[in-house]
C-alpha cells in the first residue's frame, strides 16, 4: 500500500498556515474563521500522518516481502477495528452525556457495562491474541530455498552465503533471489543487534553465542533497506544494509561472480599500498594473501553499492574520506585512520579498490 | 488466633491469592518451556501437556479460592455492587466481592498465558 503526499515533505505549508492563525486571539476569532482553522488542523495533521514515512526502502507498509504483507494486513485489520470500536465509544459517549438518566433501567445498564466493558475487551484480545500468534507461525514458514549467514559486528553486517564453488563472504549488502525462500541464520560477535528490514519481514535479535533464524520471501525486486533496531554503542544509528531483490537467474550470476577471488589488481602499486599499510591484517581479499576477518570482506568491494553499512554510496571520493578518517564519517567506527598515506599511494589504493569488481 | 484479620475472618489473603496463582503460572509456564526447550526433553514428555497440567492446576486453585471467595460475598452476584456498610459482616462481603472478581481476572489471564503453547509447537 502506498500513499502520495500531497504537500512537501516538511509539511511547510500548512503548519506556516497554522502560525498566521495562532498571531490572532482565539477568542476573537469569527465562528467561519475558527471552523476554518479547526479544518486546516485536522488538514496538517492528515498530511503529517500521510507523510509519516509510509512510502520507501524502509517502510513496513511496502509489501516487499510475504512476511510484511501478513503484518501489513493485520496492521489494517487492527486499525480499522480500533477505528471502528473508538468511532462507537465517542458516539455513545455523546449519547451518554446528552440523555436524562432513567434509574428504571439501571439493570439493562448494567448488563451493557458488563458486556461491553468487561466481556467484549476480553473476547477481542483473545481473538487479536490468537491472530497474532497464528500470523508469526506463518511467518516461520515452511522449507528454505537458501541459507544465508548474517553476523552483527559493532558496526556493520557479515554476510555469508555457502555456495558449490566455496563460501562468499560480503558486507552490508544481501542480495536474494525473488520469490525464493531465505533462511538468514543471525547471529553477533559482540552486543545484542537486532536485524530488520521492514518492507520485507519481521524483525529479530541477534544474540553473541545463539543463532537466532529469521525467513524471508521477497516478492519485489528491487533494492530495499534496513536497519539494527537494537541500540549497540556508538554507532548504531550507522548500522544499516540494504537487500537486493534480484530475479533468480541475475541471482545466480552474481553468486558465481562472488565466489570467483578477487580480480586482477587494477593498481599493482595499489595493491603494494593495501597490503604493506596493513589493511590485510582486517580485510580479506580472496587471492591476494590478504585474510584478515574484523572487518568487512573486500574480494569484490566495488560490486557493492555502498560502504560502511550502508550510509555512504561508494564512490572514489567517498572511499577516500573513509580511509583518510573512518571516524571523521561514521563517528566510533573500529576502523583506524591512515592519514599518512602519501597522495600518490592514495590514488594508487583507490584504483586498486575501485577495480575489486 | 493471632493474626485474626489477615489469616482467617473477614481476611485479606483471598485478595492476594488468585493473582499470585496466576502470577505463579506464568513463571512456571516460562521456567518449563525455557528448561524443556535447553534440556530437549520434548520427546520425553511433550512440552504441552506439562503447560496443561500446569495450567489446569492453576486453574483449580483459582477456582478453590473464588468459592472461598463467593462464600464470604453470598447473595447473588451484582458485578458493580457498592458495599459500603461499615460492619464487619459488609467487610466480609466486600472482601469477598473483591476477590471473586480478582479470581475472574486471574482465570483469564492464565487462560492468556497458557495459549501460545496452543499455537505454537517448537523452541
Ligand atoms: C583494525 C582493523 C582494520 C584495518 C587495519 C583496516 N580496516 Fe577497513 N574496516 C575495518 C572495519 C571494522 C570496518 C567496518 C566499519 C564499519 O562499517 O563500521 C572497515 C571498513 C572498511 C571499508 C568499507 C567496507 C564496506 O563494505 O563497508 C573499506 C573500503 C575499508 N575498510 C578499507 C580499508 C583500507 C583500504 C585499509 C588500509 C588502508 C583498511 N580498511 C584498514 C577494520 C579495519
Ligand atoms: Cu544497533
Amino acid at each position: 500500500m502506498r500513499f502520495h503526499a500531497e504537500v512537501s515533505a516538511q509539511g511547510g505549508g500548512p503548519r506556516r498556515d497554522l502560525g498566521v492563525v495562532s498571531e490572532r486571539k482565539p477568542w476573537a476569532a469569527p465562528a467561519a474563521f475558527r471552523q476554518n482553522r479547526l479544518r486546516r488542523i485536522a488538514a496538517f495533521s492528515i498530511c503529517a500522518l500521510l507523510l509519516g514515512g509510509c512510502e520507501g526502502a524502509h517502510s513496513m507498509l511496502e509489501g516487499a516481502g510475504t512476511g510484511a504483507a501478513a503484518v501489513e494486513r493485520l496492521f489494517w485489520v487492527m486499525l480499522a477495528a480500533a477505528a471502528v470500536i473508538w468511532a462507537g465509544i465517542m458516539a455513545l459517549a455523546f449519547h451518554a452525556a446528552r440523555i436524562k438518566a432513567q434509574p428504571e433501567r439501571e439493570d439493562t445498564a448494567e448488563k451493557f457495562v458488563l458486556l461491553g466493558g468487561v466481556v467484549f475487551p476480553t473476547v477481542t484480545l483473545i481473538a487479536l491474541l490468537i491472530a497474532g500468534m497464528l500470523l508469526l507461525r506463518g511467518m516461520i514458514g515452511g522449507e528454505p530455498d537458501l541459507h544465508v549467514a548474517v553476523e552483527g559486528e559493532q558496526w556493520w553486517w557479515r554476510v555469508d552465503y555457502r555456495t558449490p564453488d566455496g563460501d562468499v563472504s560480503t558486507a552490508n549488502e544481501i542480495r536474494l533471489p525473488l520469490g525464493q525462500t531465505v533462511e538468514l541464520s543471525l547471529t553477533s560477535t559482540d552486543v545484542i543487534h537486532s536485524f530488520w528490514a521492514p518492507a520485507l519481514g519481521g524483525k529479530m535479535d541477534m544474540i553473541p553465542g545463539r543463532t537466532t533464524t529469521l525467513k524471508l520471501t521477497p516478492v519485489e525486486a528491487g533494492r530495499w533497506g534496513g536497519v539494527c533496531a537494537e541500540f549497540c554503542g556508538t554507532a548504531h544509528a550507522q548500522m544499516r544494509f540494504e537487500i537486493v531483490v534480484l530475479p533468480p537467474e541475475e541471482f545466480e550470476t552474481w553468486l558465481a561472480a562472488e565466489a570467483r577471488p578477487a580480480a586482477p589488481a587494477a593498481s599493482a602499486d595499489g595493491q603494494q599500498v593495501f597490503l604493506t599499510a596493513g589493511c590485510g591484517a582486517c580485510h580479506a581479499v580472496r587471492g591476494t594473501g590478504a585474510a584478515g576477518t574484523a572487518g568487512p570482506d573486500l574480494t569484490h568491494l566495488a560490486a557493492r553499492a555502498t560502504i560502511a553499512s550502508g550510509i555512504l554510496p561508494l564512490t572514489r571520493e567517498q572511499l577516500r574520506a573513509w580511509i583518510d578518517d573512518p571516524d571523521a564519517v561514521k563517528p566510533g567506527a573500529l576502523m583506524p585512520a591512515f592519514p599518512d598515506l602519501a597522495p600518490a599511494q592514495m590514488e594508487a589504493l583507490l584504483d586498486y579498490l575501485t577495480g575489486l569488481t | 488466633m493471632k493474626y485474626e484479620r489477615i489469616i482467617d475472618k473477614g481476611s485479606v489473603w483471598v485478595l492476594a491469592a488468585p493473582l499470585t496463582v496466576w502470577a505463579g503460572h506464568f513463571l512456571l509456564s516460562y521456567w518449563v518451556g525455557a528448561v524443556w526447550c535447553a534440556k530437549g526433553w520434548g520427546p520425553l514428555v511433550d512440552t504441552r501437556i506439562v503447560m496443561v497440567v500446569l495450567t489446569l492446576s492453576a486453574l483449580l486453585a483459582v477456582s478453590l479460592l473464588a468459592r472461598i471467595a463467593r462464600q464470604r460475598y453470598r447473595g447473588v452476584l451484582v458485578v458493580d455492587e457498592a458495599i459500603d456498610d461499615p460492619t464487619e459482616n459488609g467487610r466480609t462481603r466486600f472482601m469477598g466481592h473483591v476477590a471473586l472478581m480478582l479470581s475472574v481476572l486471574a482465570a483469564v489471564a492464565i487462560v492468556m498465558t497458557f495459549l501460545p503453547t496452543l499455537v505454537f509447537e517448537r523452541c
